[in-house]
């Protein structure tokens, strides 16, 4: 992950003192005011809580995980699997309106009170960002870089940067 | 007497960078009887470094070659007529040079196309120093010094710039800052090498028994006849010119980087009606951007990068003007297949040639009969994505001794190249389909999966290992590798 943004918090999960930590970071917080139904002004809150997992990933197979360290390249195979959820809070009734989540936790398997990495999702996203993606890459990302390749290179792409 | 039969060709591929410089030597046994050679190009290379290439070449042909085939005007298949000219404009005879019809000036449908198709060069060029000077105009870099990714959003024009540079190189002569009309090279072989001996072809010709190549049938294959029919950038439906018409949708964009100067543009090019022109540069507005903290909000420059697409169309638009051909020794039938850079719209109209006959079997279309024969495939346009058909091309040549070149190079290699070439899983076919055949310019640097973890070179050894103890040992015999070249010998 980039290294967070200056309104960014990382806070350790004290839940267990004798395994490596838990952490999530806060991002994007931020007010939102806009005209709502009937020209209403609606004010919400919204920021995302994000988690990454280190995972390895060898011919397409998910094999271990580790947890990232910004400080040193990946090991080999290694990539950083991102999660989370984006809340939205309405000021004015102070109420959860929205939550939008993808967590790094099988859902099925939290079901049934297992704690295990979504290991699917993490070989998915792996072969399509190291092999599917760039196959479907347009003629024009693959010569100038795009999407897949380079995020930044499009015209006004600093106005998805809300 | 008649002269003897063809046994074998050797097939030596130069090794100055990736682009094509080819010599197929004919013998009838010992004896050397017809000398071919393809293209004399390299995407970068100074005197010092491709003389030696053509140094040999010269010594190795005895100064002389038959036939010179000269596929297409791009700079990796004609920079060495120009580097090297001195080389080939002494003691070096070429007693016939082939090229395609569009090559044909005289032709007055190809003189009006390659005018217009010349001035959509011309703006590619002017579009790609414009973008280079734009990134050095301190008022752009200030657009985005303050923005949230704002070096890597600079950075990635900086790519988008080099990329482009170098397609615009491949294809535009510039000298002194001038736009020299056709590349140099093209140039030197057109008007100083040529001596009134140049043929022009068309997909369906057919040339056989040339002096001292008996039992050689040369098939022409391509460049598609379409485009004769259409005049300048008219368009046209059919999928082996679609980036003809492509090309038409960028005539607003070189319209207006060629009339486009300081002091304002004709109103026909400007894209916005005069009425939307602010009257008062000292208005309000003007000045409320010209802030250094709105720096950001401007688009001055951004209608610069349409010039991408139009490289990338004039870049696939050349490619299939190749000249393809298919060599058959038409004893065995086996076939040698030079395609040129040819992209997916030529090999595709190459299984709508009227040919006279059919295949040998008097049902399949020739054309795929001959792709069925191929025994040695010459890989167009360094393996990227779409020099190889696979429907209509490679899963067609099945004959079990085919073995490929391809003339590609790490180590000189255009910026933007290295996105599409190798295509991994053109190499999956072709190692597959040659079982290892496959003779590369250059290993190094080559990984066959996207990971770069398993060297190309690894893969290739591997697929070999599939031959048969005997093909193994005839591969063996038959593969020279040599600093210089790389040469394959096959038999007629």
């Amino acid at each position: 992950m980039a290294a967070a943004s200056s309104a960014a918090l990382s806070l350790p999960l004290a839940f267990s003192r004798s395994q490596p930590v838990p952490s999530f970071q806060i991002q994007n917080l931020r007010l939102v005011s806009r005209s709502g139904p009937g020209s209403k002004q609606v004010n919400h809150i919204a920021f995302s809580l994000v988690q990454r997992c280190g995972v390895i990933i060898k011919n397409g197979v998910f094999v271990d995980s580790y947890i990232p360290d910004d400080k040193k390249p990946p090991p080999k195979g290694g990539f950083e699997l991102r999660g989370g959820c984006t809340m939205i809070f309405d000021l004015d009734s102070l109420k959860l309106r929205y939550a939008i989540n993808r967590p790094l936790l099988d859902k099925d398997a939290l079901a049934s009170n297992q704690h295990q990495l979504d290991a699917r999702r993490a070989e998915k996203q792996f072969n399509y960002q190291n092999n599917e993606g760039s196959l479907a890459l347009s003629e024009y990302s693959k010569y100038f870089g795009g999407s897949l390749t380079s995020f930044v290179n499009e015209p006004f792409a600093f106005l998805h940067h809300l | 007497m008649a002269n003897p039969a063809i046994t074998h060709a050797e097939i030596r591929m130069y090794r100055m960078g990736t682009g094509d410089c080819f010599i197929v030597k004919l013998f009838a046994g010992q004896k050397e009887s017809f000398k071919l050679m393809i293209d004399c190009g390299t995407w970068q290379g100074t005197k010092a470094h491709l003389d030696p290439f053509i140094q040999d070449l010269k010594a190795y042909v005895n100064n002389e070659v038959d036939l010179l085939v000269v596929t297409h005007e791009h700079k990796d298949h004609v920079y060495g007529f120009e580097v090297c000219q001195d080389v080939f404009k002494q003691g070096f005879n070429i007693r016939k040079i082939w090229m395609g019809w569009t090559e044909d000036d005289k032709n007055k449908k190809v003189a009006t196309w390659k005018k217009d198709y010349g001035e959509k060069k011309k703006a590619l060029s002017l579009a790609a120093d414009k973008v280079k000077d734009a990134l050095e105009d301190l008022r752009y870099k200030a657009q985005f010094t303050s923005e949230h990714n704002g070096s890597a959003m600079f950075a990635a024009r900086e790519k988008f710039s080099q990329v482009l540079s170098g397609l615009a190189e491949l294809q535009v002569s510039v000298q002194n800052g001038q736009y020299k009309g056709m590349l140099e090279g093209t140039r030197i072989v057109k008007e100083e090498l040529a001596t009134d001996n140049i043929q022009y072809f068309r997909p369906g010709d057919i040339v056989e028994n040339l002096e001292n190549a008996p039992g050689v049938r040369f098939y022409v294959l391509g460049p598609p006849l379409m485009w004769e029919d259409v005049k300048a950038e008219a368009g046209g439906k059919g999928e082996s010119y679609q980036h003809n018409k492509e090309l038409g949708d960028s005539d607003a964009f070189s319209a207006a980087v060629l009339n486009y100067t300081a002091a304002g543009a004709p109103a026909s090019i400007i894209p916005f009606d005069q009425k939307f022109v602010l009257p008062d540069p000292a208005s309000s507005i003007p000045a409320l951007y010209g802030k250094s903290e709105n720096a950001w909000r401007k688009i001055d420059f951004e209608w610069l990068y349409s010039a991408g697409s139009l490289a990338l169309r004039a870049n696939s638009l050349t490619n299939n003007l190749s000249l393809a051909l298919a060599i058959e020794f038409t004893e065995s039938g086996r076939v040698l297949l030079f395609p040129g850079d040819a992209e997916y719209g030529s090999w595709a109209s190459w299984h709508t040639i009227k040919w006279p006959h059919k295949g040998r079997d008097g049902r399949r279309h020739l054309t795929e009969d001959l792709l069925n024969r191929t025994v040695f495939y010459k890989v167009a346009h360094h393996l990227s994505h779409n020099g190889t058909a696979q429907r209509l091309g490679l899963q067609m040549m099945t004959h079990s001794d085919l073995a490929a070149m391809a003339t590609l190079d790490y180590n000189i290699i255009s910026n933007g190249w290295k996105n599409t070439m190798p295509n991994r899983a053109l190499l999956k076919d072709l190692l597959n389909q040659t079982k290892g055949r496959l003779m590369i310019m250059s290993e190094s640097d080559l990984f066959f999966d996207l990971l770069d973890e398993v060297p190309l070179h690894n893969k290739i050894t591997e697929a070999r290992s599939k031959m048969s103890t005997e093909e193994n040992k005839a591969f063996n015999t038959s593969f020279i590798e040599q600093k210089l070249y790389l040469q394959y010998r096959v038999k007629a």
